[in-house]
């Protein structure tokens, strides 16, 4: 387009008009004002009454050539993002009138307009869906009440009924586009059935993997008695099949080795360490004056618990506490509590205890 | 009686049956409405019917291009714009009859 022939009112015209359409994007304002120079030009020629007289200022020709263009208003000068979303609302009014030029374009509108509607009830179904997923939890009465209401809302929005603020638009326009992103995710959490609380914690396990357990509490100590009442010490205990009945290691803030390992209290012939050995040493008690070996460590709960009724015949009647001294090795092979119930039970290595045993207080 | 009121309904339709007779541009256009009797038709509401009209998909246009000025944009009708103009002619036709039964009575009395 050549400039030069322009006469210079024309030009300064034809660019204020320009500069008002700005906010509709280049495509729409080079649609409306594409040959307007040439015409002013024209006009201008006819009469030397200047144009402003003749035509108005340029800011009414632009909202006139607006309002008969059927394009939307100029935004409020206040907003910041109005250019921004005018040229994308004109790009996408571009687009559409591309669409609306194809023969089956009224066909496709009309059945869009009678749909819409169901439209409205869908997204607000939606909606609810995705609160339920991921909110509130009311009982049957409230989940439909709230579903009602949205639905209300929603229609009405449609409707157009409470679009008075000019927020409102784009959060309906978002909305929309959400619903329609989200619709597999609505449509799951809405068919799944409704025991599907995410918010409740996992209750805590009622047994682990390590370590010893009676009703759901853990055990850190044993203390064994025998037949007669009297306390037992440097039990090796095992269960049916022959596994230790280990303590877990990490129950226990006492001395760490080297690598950062609690200590065991025991350890067998072979210098394992070993944990299912009662009972377990409370605390560890230095032997402060070094030569004496009696350090009665371990607190025993009860002194003597009530005779068993019947003493089971075995050959070794009671067990005789080992002698208090720091190099005994205690008694190796278990004795079967009954001849009839024998644990299948491996061959087992004699115990080295690791510090001064703990005797047992003398029995009065 | 105002007449932009009336005009505002019938614009389209008067834009249409111009540019069927013979393409033109803005200018153009407006001068042939004025010559038939329409003073009262703004400029800029005919561009901005020209403009509607063809995104619409009833006008088609191009541009021609001039070397002693800026280049002329000219409106032309398409079989879309055709129809629309039948039907809409049709609609007015209607509706002047109905206005005129309408009125005779009180001019029959007179």
């Amino acid at each position: 387009m050549t400039a030069t022939a322009l006469r210079p009112d024309v030009a300064a015209y034809v660019a204020d008009v320009r500069a008002h359409l700005d906010d509709l994007g280049p495509d729409v304002v080079e649609e409306l004002t594409g040959g307007l120079a040439a015409d002013l030009s024209d006009l201008a020629a006819e009469s030397a009454d200047p144009l402003v007289d003749r035509l108005g200022p340029p800011k009414a020709y632009a909202d006139e050539l607006r309002a008969a263009a059927q394009l939307p208003p100029p935004a409020a000068p206040g907003s910041a993002g109005g250019d921004g979303v005018a040229r994308l609302r004109s790009s996408w009014d571009a687009n559409i009138a591309g669409l609306r030029r194809h023969p089956r374009w009224p066909a496709v509108a009309g059945f869009a307009a009678v749909v819409r509607p169901a439209w409205w009830v869908a997204r607000a179904f939606l909606a609810f869906g995705l609160l339920r997923r991921y909110g509130t939890s009311l009982g049957l009465a409230g989940l439909l009440l709230l579903l009602t209401l949205m639905i209300l809302v929603s229609v009405q929005l449609g409707r157009g009924r409470w679009r008075r603020q000019r927020w409102l638009t784009p959060l309906v326009l978002l909305g929309n586009v959400l619903a329609v992103l989200l619709t597999p995710a609505a449509l799951a959490a809405v068919l799944s059935p409704a025991g599907h609380d995410s918010y409740a914690p996992a209750p805590a396990p009622a047994f682990r993997a390590t370590g010893l357990w009676t009703n759901g509490e853990p055990v850190s100590n044993i203390f064994a008695y025998d037949s007669s009442g009297k306390p037992l010490t440097d039990v090796q205990l095992f269960d049916g099949q022959g596994r230790p009945l280990s303590l877990d290691p990490g129950q226990f803030d006492g001395s760490v080795d080297a690598d950062g390992r609690p200590r065991a209290f025991h350890v067998d012939a072979y210098g394992r360490e070993v944990w299912n050995v009662f009972p377990v040493p409370t605390q560890r008690v230095t032997n402060i004056a070094g030569t004496d070996g009696t350090a009665p460590s371990t607190a025993v709960p009860l002194p003597s618990v009530p005779p068993l009724a019947a003493v089971p015949p075995s050959g070794s009647a009671s067990v005789s506490p080992p002698t208090p001294t720091p190099t005994v090795t205690t008694t190796p092979t278990p004795r079967p509590p009954t001849p009839t119930a024998t644990p299948r039970a491996p061959t087992l290595t004699p115990l080295t205890p690791t510090l001064t045993p703990s005797g047992p207080p003398t029995t009065r | 009686m105002d007449t932009t009121q009336l005009l505002k309904g019938v614009l389209d339709l008067a834009v249409l049956a111009v540019v069927q007779s013979e393409d033109g541009y803005g200018y153009d256009v407006v001068r042939r409405l004025r010559a038939a009797g329409m003073d009262d038709v703004g400029d800029a509401s005919v561009y901005g019917t020209l403009r509607r009209l063809y995104a619409g998909g009833a006008l088609t246009s191009y541009v021609v291009p001039s070397e002693a000025g800026p280049h002329r944009k000219y409106y032309g009708i398409n079989a879309h714009g055709r129809a629309l103009l039948d039907d809409q002619s049709k609609t007015w036709r209607g509706f002047a009859e109905t206005m005129q039964h309408l009125l005779e009575p009180t001019g029959a009395r007179s």
